[in-house]
């Protein structure tokens, strides 16, 4: 951190302290890519389902309805009262924002554009996940309906099942790259597709989807969702939130699907890792900000491309009961995560 | 499920309704869980009451088809049929050969577009949306024939005494060729999607068995028990209206397995029912005669004798019966709709005890229910 905040310093010819650059970082991630990349899936998502629904999609706003996202979030913060909150359920929602926030602040997006980089680096996720999950106990028990208490239970006991081959998925890349942190996976990976660890061995490619598949599961994303979702606390069609409330509920789905997938393109599918003769170049010429400009747009291009397939999946794929995604996880997801570890153990010490 | 192994827990109780999505219309459902599982299931029906038989016993005779419509909107063609039979039957007028091939042509129209409602239903209970947009597409391409025919999408208001009140227009006949034959490519595309996908099917079999014995307690007709095994039809049993002169099988699930009669089998046969209703269209868009579509004996004044009659027809939900009672006056003394929805949802509350909560939208929508019909 100190070498990268020097560097940034004798870019920028200042001198700030290590809280100015955390901050800053943290006002680029919410508001450089994670906001514009809400209202630019939320559009694309909307579009590209219309599209083979036979449908045109939204088209009412602006150009060919491109805005038409950002409208209808702003629209729905100030319906219904707004995104006011019972007291009973403001701690579970501190806490889920809170958890969501810091699982994606403690992610890298750049070379300069991450906070924290150390020996567990790739569990520091897992904690806010962990957080994620019990304030949506939190919720379910401070909801005032009984159904709707039962329905945010069924989702945290969906959510842990999750949770066991995803750690393991991670345990498995770090006996590849012997270690848990970030730099050792940036090392790793190169330039071209073939380079990136999902590539690397075959227990690598299989962990790779049993990872993703995990996250749906864990934060209860579609098609992997509560299929009876009016009485979750979580849901697509029937959410019990309305105006603003749904506005924001709308924001955290897509900030878990969004965590997701970052993790997912930084573990397996290269992350921002530039073509080496590209970044050499970059570095010859100090090009500081178009380095960091490409090494993001890479990684929202296989981020964005690994959501909309997801979302792709789900608007044609029917849900599954919560009982038989569990029993999925537990005795297909977890088994088989197991058995890529054993395999990647093998092949890297044999 | 194996209850040694589950937490003790209470019962409890939820109201779902009066307007809930995975109802079948304004209706409330009593639910007892036991956890996951439904223990006793109550439906309150009435909430959409419309005073239909009572409104049909004041109009006078002339008026009254247009009444029969509201008996289930999206089927709406069978409620004009069954009256009009009835009244025919009273009066003793008989429908011209080319009036009865429309009248049937009309049904199977009606019956291949419940049916695909029943898809659409089915699919947003297990949350499939994209195949909900591919079979609505399909099915505006009847209601633009029923738009041609009878210019009108759902209450079509068609039907007279002694016949139809206009013929069929030009073209309309290679149109409907055209539609069967793209309904027999569409269910090829229904299929891959959704009917044989190991979502949907891992959601629906063994889910909502509906046994021999719960048909004949609850008198359960259609589709619905014909996927149990019974093999009955009103149109092959007593045909009517022209369907003594079409080919056809009744299409019933013969396997008589323990786990015959679920959701995946009503699905099924449905689907089924789709490919024999363009069939049935085929033949009888070439076998329709030339000639008058109202009986001359069904004058603008006639006058319905005394008498009454009860008749029974095949709607996409079941066998729905029309009793009639005329006094001779100048509108219906009695006017009674036996409607199959109605076996429907008390068959509806047994399946329900046992399963989980998450299938019971799947149970409901696989037996097609219509409150609308159950009301009245």
């Amino acid at each position: 951190m100190t070498q990268k905040l020097n560097e940034f310093k004798n870019y920028l010819g200042t001198d700030f302290s290590e809280f100015t650059y955390c901050l800053m970082v943290i006002c680029i991630i919410y508001f450089f890519i994670f906001l514009p990349s809400y209202f630019l899936l939320n559009i694309l998502e909307r579009k590209i389902i219309a599209d083979f629904q036979a449908r045109v999609g939204p088209r009412l706003v602006g150009g060919k309805g491109m805005p038409q996202s950002i409208v209808d979030f702003f629209k729905l913060l100030q319906k219904g009262g707004g995104p006011i909150i019972k007291k009973q359920e403001f701690f579970g929602f501190c806490m889920q924002w809170g958890a969501l926030f810091y699982s994606i602040a403690v992610l890298p997006y750049g070379s300069y554009l991450f906070l924290i980089d150390t020996e567990l680096s790739m569990f520091f996720p897992f904690l806010g996940i962990l957080i994620f999950i019990l304030s949506t106990l939190f919720l379910g028990l401070s909801r005032e309906r009984v159904k709707s208490t039962l329905g945010h239970l069924k989702i945290v006991s969906q959510a842990i099942t999750g949770i066991f081959p995803a750690l393991v998925c991670i345990l498995s890349l770090g006996v590849c790259l012997d270690g848990f942190n970030w730099a050792a996976l940036i090392v790793f990976h190169g330039g071209f597709f073939f380079h990136w660890m999902v590539f690397t061995n075959p227990f690598l490619f299989i962990s790779f989807f049993i990872f993703v598949i995990s996250g749906l599961i864990i934060f209860n994303l579609p098609p992997l969702e509560e299929s009876l979702s009016l009485l979750g606390g979580r849901g697509y069609v029937s959410s019990e939130y309305s105006g603003g409330q749904a506005g924001l509920f709308s924001l955290m789905r897509f900030g878990s699907l969004f965590l997701w997938s970052v993790m997912s393109a930084l573990l397996f599918l290269g992350g921002w890792t530039l073509p080496h003769a590209l970044q050499v170049l970059l570095d010859t010429k100090r090009l500081f900000l178009l380095t960091q400009c490409l090494e993001v747009f890479i990684l929202l291009t296989k981020t964005f491309f690994l959501m909309i397939v997801i979302l792709v999946l789900s608007a044609v794929t029917p849900r599954l009961r919560t009982d038989q995604v569990t029993d999925f996880s537990w005795k297909v997801l977890s088994p088989l995560a197991l058995f890529c570890l054993i395999g990647s153990a093998v092949l890297r010490f044999v | 499920m194996n209850k040694d192994y589950c937490l003790e827990s209470n019962i409890v109780s939820i109201v779902l309704g009066p307007f809930h999505p995975f109802l079948p219309g304004p209706m409330r459902l009593h639910l007892s869980l036991d956890g996951e599982i439904i223990v006793s299931a109550l439906a309150e029906t009435g909430l959409s009451h419309k005073g239909l038989e009572s409104a049909l016993e004041k109009s006078p005779w002339r008026a009254t088809v247009p009444y029969c419509d509201h008996l289930d909107p999206e089927c709406s063609m069978f409620g004009e049929l069954a009256f009009c039979m009835a009244v025919e039957a009273i009066a003793g007028i008989s429908i011209p050969p080319r009036a009865q091939m429309v009248r049937l042509i009309l049904s199977e129209l009606g019956r291949i577009s419940s049916h695909l409602r029943f898809i659409v239903l089915t699919a947003k209970a297990v949350g499939s949306e994209t195949v909900i947009h591919y079979v609505l597409r399909d099915r505006e391409k009847i209601l633009d024939l029923f738009e041609l025919l009878t210019g009108a999408r759902f209450s079509h208001g068609f039907l007279c005494f002694g016949g139809v009140r206009k013929d069929i227009t030009e073209g309309f006949i290679e149109r409907l060729n055209d539609i069967c034959e793209l309904l027999k490519l569409r269910l090829k595309e229904y299929n891959d999607l959704f009917s044989f996908h190991h979502g949907f099917v891992s959601r629906s079999v063994g889910v909502g068995f509906l046994g021999l014995q719960q048909i004949k307690k609850w008198n359960v007709s259609g589709p619905s028990a014909r996927a149990s095994g019974l093999k009955e039809d009103v149109r092959s049993n007593q045909p009517y209206t022209g369907y003594e002169t079409i080919d056809f099988k009744v299409i019933c699930n013969l396997e008589l397995n323990k786990d015959a009669g679920d959701c995946y089998d009503r699905y099924l046969l449905r689907l089924r029912e789709i490919d024999q209703s363009t069939e049935i269209l085929k033949q009888a868009s070439e076998l329709i005669p030339k000639g008058e579509i109202l009986s001359s004996s069904s004058k603008i004044n006639f006058a319905i004798p005394p008498g009454e009659a009860q008749t029974k027809i095949e709607s996409p939900r079941g066998c729905l019966s029309c009793f009639v009672v005329s006094e001779g006056g100048p509108t219906p003394f009695r006017v009674q709709y036996q409607t199959p929805s109605a076996s429907g949802i008390m068959a509806a509350q047994e399946i329900l005890i046992g399963t989980r909560l998450e299938d019971f939208p799947l149970v409901l929508s696989s037996l097609d229910l219509s409150i609308s019909e159950i009301d009245k």
